[in-house]
């Protein structure tokens, strides 16, 4: 008979009442407020990807992604809204027929949307005057100066050839892809531009997910009611056949070049990609690329420095979590979660599954450290997609943001542990742990849809992350951030000449206070979206950096010390740091709407 | 994702698999063969029959005969419970085990232990839904059993229902708050809730009470997992030389990790070793050599032992894929893509080991 006290123990402790979400209060933190103001800052737009009555195929299920980038160089954020549309049926076989002859196509019923900022964070739909309203399938989009001409060009990607629209730098929009080599046929989702081989301008890695072609498959279309928990859902990724990431060398003329094979992209066998970031894991001073792809393991794509890459993903444990499972992954968040100088990972992932994060130890080495934040249930039993480190209450350490929704509208069967609308997460750190503050965070995480892509960025002028999220057959979510930005640094990096203006690759730590915080200018990551290219700093009540070190895409470091925060600055590469914005009271964000 | 968690819930059903003894031991002590109860001679014949023709390892045979004595005498509810009971306990056959225990719960099996016994046969058959019917349905009628809801929290396990599942397990540990097999499935239940606190607690008391060969090493782990990692470390290496073949060697590959992890990877390169010798399958195994023979700078053959792991996962890849397409076959030409619950479309197994 074991004694008395053991016996009891279970009980006692089964009856314990959960950790309460948002321990913020209790921890001596800042909340954190994010409202949704989409409808009140005029994002109205009503986007589909596929029948929102019956999706019977995967690719009605992956949804779209969003661009928060300035069109037209005035300083603020403009809203670029991928839409898909739906597919239709697949196409009419009569007996006898060649499939390989006829090929599926989208309906082209969709319509990507332009909103421009008018620098307070109201936005107005431009999509009809841009040229930026393409009407395809829709997935991705990411944004970056490709042709080196000091705007930001939009690279769509899509089910069936993706777009590069080129910028004019008043925001008017022209599809240039004929011509460029950018089109993937394949059917993509996640893009980031990035300098592969330090040649300066920037080239382009493209995440494709399975063959959704009968040329490709000539059963895909057929291949539906797939069991999902017992019920018949859409079928994939397992199953379908995956495609092959393209790598796409920039000529230096602003038409691209596929090297895909040349690269090393098509050394291991095709993995059905979804999220793709570029940074430089191992401070080497090139930038690698970090794959999250459904259902096989992750790739991390090591660079070479001249553009040939290694996949050193199972090697450097960011491959597989650690119970060495392929995760089924779709967004990436990257950022220096603990301060140390390196670049973290954040994976989100299926529902039934963590969010994995791997901490960057250095080396080439990753470790799934996610067992030591607090995620809890919530966290398991929803599916992610955009994801970010960003820090939300502006004291210095990257929190975590997560948009959730099933990928089955047959997860409502399996209520209450699982439903096709979820809410988003928001992670607050605290003391180096992420703790899930969603239920204090504000009302607009208390909206439930089936979110997908998510850009996060200053929309509103007062230099703290605000966020768009897309939703299945709904509205973006337009969160506005109503803490406290006014000690912040925005820093845009530009470099005065060259094909790489926006320093995509550069990489800034401000020391504030002994810590230090590290950034880095990306175009694309999340799912299928692009953030702000500025880096903020929360200072945490500070008002000065005590240090910044800037470290250019071609290694030129340049150093500062006593740099003021609460403003948002630019600094043109050899030059000093200038305000391009003046302090402005952190009230003027709340255009929109209550708290 | 989804086989992460399929894994973990294997530790359940081989839990539950052990709860037949207890099970067994209950209901029927003593009783090598349960008795079968049909009143027609010839029938009992042809029972022990195809009894031998099993034992012989004449399965296709076996099975034929045993479903013409059912449907000879279709309403004999304790037949069905015979050949349900023999073949899942003294054949370890839950796949021929399956029809018999679905004849049983068609006829009604009204006492707690046959209730048990066809709802852990469901289980282990794979049918976790109807598993879980049969189980609710006797914790009903016996609220006081704790088997009827340590089963039912194993069938609502199966089916990643863990919020309905932690419910069912708390009801069998109140009633038997002793049992460190309920606790180690509680345990296992929290870690799919990834509530590693309370999993942990659960496991330490598991361990205490015996209540089951994995329980050392999926409490170290646990605590390796929250970083308490001088704890996993106590836990792990007793466990090297404790429990079965299967558990030595989970503990060994835990402890192995747990070193490379934290930077020992000289420490851990024999035990993963060891680990690759004693199960070359495992692919994790050699994964986390691969990774320490890198740490130590050994990069030729830690290309090699990837190289391994590699194949190992391209062969778990194929084996899952041509399963998948064989259901997607068996629709297209017109049957329903039926069989397995969870890991077939979307997102899902990667396979852990």
């Amino acid at each position: 008979m074991a004694p008395a006290l053991p016996a009891l123990l279970p009980l006692l402790l089964l009856a314990l009442p959960p950790r309460a979400a948002g321990a913020v209060a209790q921890d001596g933190a800042a909340p954190i407020t994010l409202v949704d103001e989409a409808a009140a800052r005029g994002v109205t737009a009503l986007l589909h990807c596929g029948d929102p009555v019956k999706r019977r195929y995967l690719l009605e299920c992956i949804g779209c992604g969003c661009a928060l980038f300035d069109k037209d160089g005035d300083g603020d954020l403009d809203l670029f809204l991928v839409d898909a549309g739906t597919i239709g049926p697949p196409p009419d076989l009569p007996e006898g027929a060649d499939p390989l002859a006829v090929d599926w196509k989208p309906r082209k019923d969709g319509q990507c949307r332009l909103y421009e900022n008018d620098g307070a964070g109201r936005f107005r739909d431009v999509t009809e005057a841009s040229g930026a309203g393409i009407r395809v399938f829709g997935q991705g989009v990411t944004a970056a100066d490709y042709d080196g001409d000091g705007d930001l060009d939009l690279y769509v990607t899509c089910w069936g050839p993706n777009r590069l629209l080129q910028n004019d730098g008043s925001g008017r929009f022209t599809d240039v892809t004929r011509g460029t080599g950018v089109g993937d046929p394949h059917w993509s989702v996640g893009a980031a531009f990035f300098d592969a081989d330090g040649d300066d301008d920037l080239d382009l890695y493209v995440g494709n997910y399975l063959a959704m072609a009968i040329a490709r498959d000539p059963d895909c279309w057929r291949k539906v009611d797939c069991p999902f928990l017992d019920v018949p859902a859409a079928c994939g990724p397992k199953g379908m056949v995956p495609e092959t990431d393209s790598f796409f060398r920039n000529k230096g003329d602003g038409d691209f070049r596929d090297m895909s094979e040349k690269a090393g992209i098509h050394d291991h066998e095709p993995r059905y990609a979804l999220g793709v970031v570029a940074f430089d894991h191992d401070q080497d001073g090139d930038v690698d690329v970090y794959v999250g792809n459904d259902s096989r393991a992750n790739s991390l794509w090591d660079n070479d420095g001249k553009g040939r890459f290694f996949d050193l993903g199972d090697l450097s444990g960011a491959a597989v979590n650690r119970d060495g499972v392929a995760q089924a992954s779709m967004g990436v968040a990257c950022g220096d979660l603990d301060g140390d100088g390196l670049f973290d990972l954040a994976v989100t992932n299926f529902s039934h599954d963590d969010n994995t994060v791997y901490r960057n130890e250095g080396g080439g080495n990753f470790a799934d450290i996610t067992a030591r934040h607090p995620f809890g249930s919530k966290a398991y039993l929803s599916l992610g997609w955009g994801t970010e480190f960003v820090d939300f209450d502006g004291d210095g350490a990257l929190d975590l943001f997560v948009a959730n929704g099933h990928v089955y509208p047959e997860a409502d069967v399996r209520a209450p542990e699982l439903s096709w609308k979820q809410q988003n997460r928001v992670y607050q750190q605290v003391n180096g742990i992420l703790r899930d503050v969603t239920d204090t965070a504000g009302s607009g995480l208390q909206r439930k849809a089936s979110f997908r892509g998510a850009a996060f960025g200053d929309v509103d002028g007062d230099r703290d992350v605000d966020v768009v999220v897309m939703a299945m057959d709904e509205p973006p979510a337009l969160l506005i951030n109503q803490g406290d930005g006014r000690d912040a640094l925005l820093l845009e990096l530009r470099q005065p000449t060259g094909m790489n203006r926006f320093a995509i690759g550069a990489r800034a730590v401000a020391t504030v206070g002994g810590k230090r915080l590290a950034r880095q200018v990306r175009a694309g990551g999340s799912f299928a979206s692009m953030s702000d290219l500025r880096l903020h700093f929360g200072l945490g009540g500070a008002p000065r950096i005590d240090r910044l070190e800037v470290t250019w895409p071609d290694g030129t470091r340049q150093e500062f010390g006593d740099v003021a925060g609460g403003r948002t600055a630019r600094l043109v590469k050899g030059g000093a740091i200038e305000t391009v914005a003046a302090p402005s009271a952190p009230s003027a964000s709340d255009a929109g709407g209550g708290r | 994702m989804i086989a992460g968690a399929v894994r973990r819930n294997v530790g359940a059903a081989l839990a539950l698999a052990a709860s037949f003894a207890f099970a067994a031991s209950a209901a029927s002590a003593g009783q090598e063969e349960p008795p079968v109860a049909v009143d027609n001679a010839a029938l009992f014949a042809r029972w022990q029959a195809a009894q031998k023709l099993h034992a012989a390892g004449k399965l296709d045979e076996a099975r034929a005969e045993m479903a013409a004595i059912l449907a000879a005498d279709p309403r004999n509810l304790e037949l069905a419970l015979a050949m349900t009971r023999w073949l899942a306990e003294v054949r370890d056959d839950f796949a021929t085990a399956l029809p018999f225990a679905r004849r049983a719960a068609e006829l009604g099996a009204a006492k707690a232990d046959a209730i048990n016994l066809v709802g852990s046969v469901l289980t282990m058959g794979g049918a976790a839904a109807e598993s879980e019917r049969v189980f609710a349905a006797g914790a009903e009628k016996f609220p006081a059993d704790f088997l009827l809801w340590f089963g039912l929290g194993v069938a609502r396990g199966q089916q990643k229902k863990y919020l309905e599942a932690k419910v069912a397990f708390a009801e069998a540990l109140r009633l038997a708050p002793e049992n460190g097999l309920v606790l180690f499935s509680a345990g296992e239940n929290f870690t799919n809730l990834r509530d590693y606190e309370a999993a942990e607690r659960a496991f330490l008391l598991a361990v205490k009470l015996k209540g089951h060969d994995d329980a050392s090493w999926r409490l170290g782990q646990v605590l390796a997992l929250q970083g308490k990692h001088e704890a996993a470390e106590k836990v792990l290496t007793p466990a090297l030389t404790q429990g079965g073949k299967a558990a030595r060697f989970q503990a060994a590959l835990q402890l192995g990790m747990l070193w490379v992890e934290r930077d020992r990877a000289a420490e851990a390169l024999p035990l993963l070793t060891q680990a690759t010798e004693e199960r070359p399958t495992s692919r994790e195994a050699w994964r986390w050599l691969a990774r320490a023979q890198r740490a130590l700078g050994r990069p030729e053959v830690a290309t090699r032992s990837m190289k391994r792991y590699a194949e190992l996962r391209a062969d778990e890849d194929r084996i899952e894929e041509e399963h998948l397409l064989s259901l997607i076959r068996a629709q297209l030409q017109g049957g329903a893509a039926s069989g397995g619950s969870g890991g077939g479309s979307g997102s899902g197994s990667g396979g852990g080991e």
